[in-house]
């Protein structure tokens, strides 16, 4: 048997090698350039309403991750989740979970096919790895009103009305990807109004600490979202962004904070945030 | 904070105490050596402070692992948040499945 040794060096114009810490920070930033592009894909065009995300790193780059998949006939699928862990693992993890849900998006019916193919794609390695990755889809209709979902171990996103009252969806449970194989997951369905915000978020959101370690927690984000719920998709990103920062002093917090917001329009909405930029630095 | 785990073993039933911070910065220090006699693993979290996604992993890892030498978990002292993030994500789910054998 023949082993091959393939050796990679990099010099520079002195022929020295550059120190191992400066080689592994670059790779990073060029790591991070990555997860931003993917990050920062294609933007949906809704007929009515708009939609954004936005998903800030707790540290260089992160496990959290949305995408949008433009359907028939003006639908679109709407995904977002959290892969267990930090970093340039979680990173790593997370390009492997966007992969799933393009490929599976394509060949699907709806979102709970859609889990369940990521799951059959993802779970051997997620076992293997000792991983897993908790998502939320969703197929939102602007032109007949229905947003079907299903759910692998995500919470729901936060739905407030129009008259500002939050409407709960109904519940649905379903096990992380790369917790059990061969999983169906189940969808429910839910007619929206105009006006109507979905905010799909991650759990960095409502576990952001400020400097007593206290968490920023569900009930003072609903507030806030019905205060705002009247503005853009992209007043309400900045709303909670600078909520946050404002809890938080700024602090460092530990996980990412990943946010996907869905404004029910009419045919009359400008789709004016939509050159918000995707993902922040 | 920090995080550490206690452990005891009664027979055949190994207790694990959770304390604190279970997090990615402090998981690290779960290091759960598993006696070949034991036939059931019990984890308090009564004195857990804080679970995330990584410290589910670790969990997790303990439930593949008893399911793999068919040993019986238990959990106790959990508080409502932690049984709500437990019920979302799917642990009791797992649990269930590798109790009842299917996998």
């Amino acid at each position: 048997m023949m082993f091959r040794k393939i050796m990679y060096h990099s010099h520079d114009e002195s022929g020295s090698t550059p120190p191992f810490h400066t080689t592994l920070q670059r790779e990073i930033h060029l790591a991070r350039n990555i997860q931003m592009h993917l990050l920062n894909g294609e933007e949906p065009d809704l007929p009515y309403g708009e939609v954004t995300g936005v998903s800030i790193p707790a540290r260089l780059i992160g496990g959290d991750y949305y995408d949008f998949y433009p359907l028939s006939n003006g639908k679109i699928r709407i995904i977002i989740g959290d892969v267990m862990g930090k970093g340039i693992p979680a990173a790593m993890l997370m390009i492997l979970t966007r992969g799933a849900f393009r490929s599976a998006a394509e060949a699907t019916k709806g979102p709970g096919e859609t889990l369940t193919a990521m799951n059959n794609a993802l779970y051997k390695d997620l076992r293997k790895l000792r991983s897993f990755v908790t998502v939320f889809c969703a197929d939102w209709d602007p032109g007949a009103g229905t947003f079907i979902y299903a759910n692998a171990g995500h919470n729901l996103p936060v739905v407030i009305r129009s008259n500002l009252r939050e409407f709960k969806l109904p519940e649905l449970k379903g096990v992380m990807l790369g917790g059990l194989p061969e999983q169906v997951y189940k969808e429910q369905q839910v007619r929206l109004e105009e006006d109507d915000l979905v905010f799909f978020y991650t759990d960095g959101i409502v576990e952001a600490q400020n400097q007593e370690g206290d968490m920023f927690r569900l009930e003072r984000l609903v507030q806030l979202l019905m205060r705002h719920a009247r503005e853009s998709a992209a007043e309400i990103e900045s709303a909670v962004i600078g909520a946050i920062h404002d809890y938080t002093k700024g602090l460092p917090q530990k996980d990412d904070i990943t946010m996907v917001i869905l404004k029910v329009g009419s045919e009359k909405t400008e789709i004016s945030s939509f050159n918000v930029p995707l993902m922040r630095p | 904070m920090s995080f550490e785990t206690q452990t005891e073993v009664r027979g055949a039933v190994l207790f694990v105490k959770l304390i604190g911070l279970m997090d990615y910065s402090t998981v690290d220090n779960m290091k759960l050596e598993i006696p070949e006699h034991i036939r059931k693993i019990v984890v308090d979290f009564s004195r857990m402070d804080f679970i995330d996604s990584t410290g589910i992993g670790s969990l997790l890892s303990v439930i593949y692992t008893a399911g793999e030498r068919n040993l019986d978990v238990e959990f106790e002292g959990l508080n409502d948040s932690t049984r709500e993030l437990f019920e979302t994500v799917g642990v009791f789910r797992i649990m269930e499945a590798l109790l009842n054998g299917e996998r």
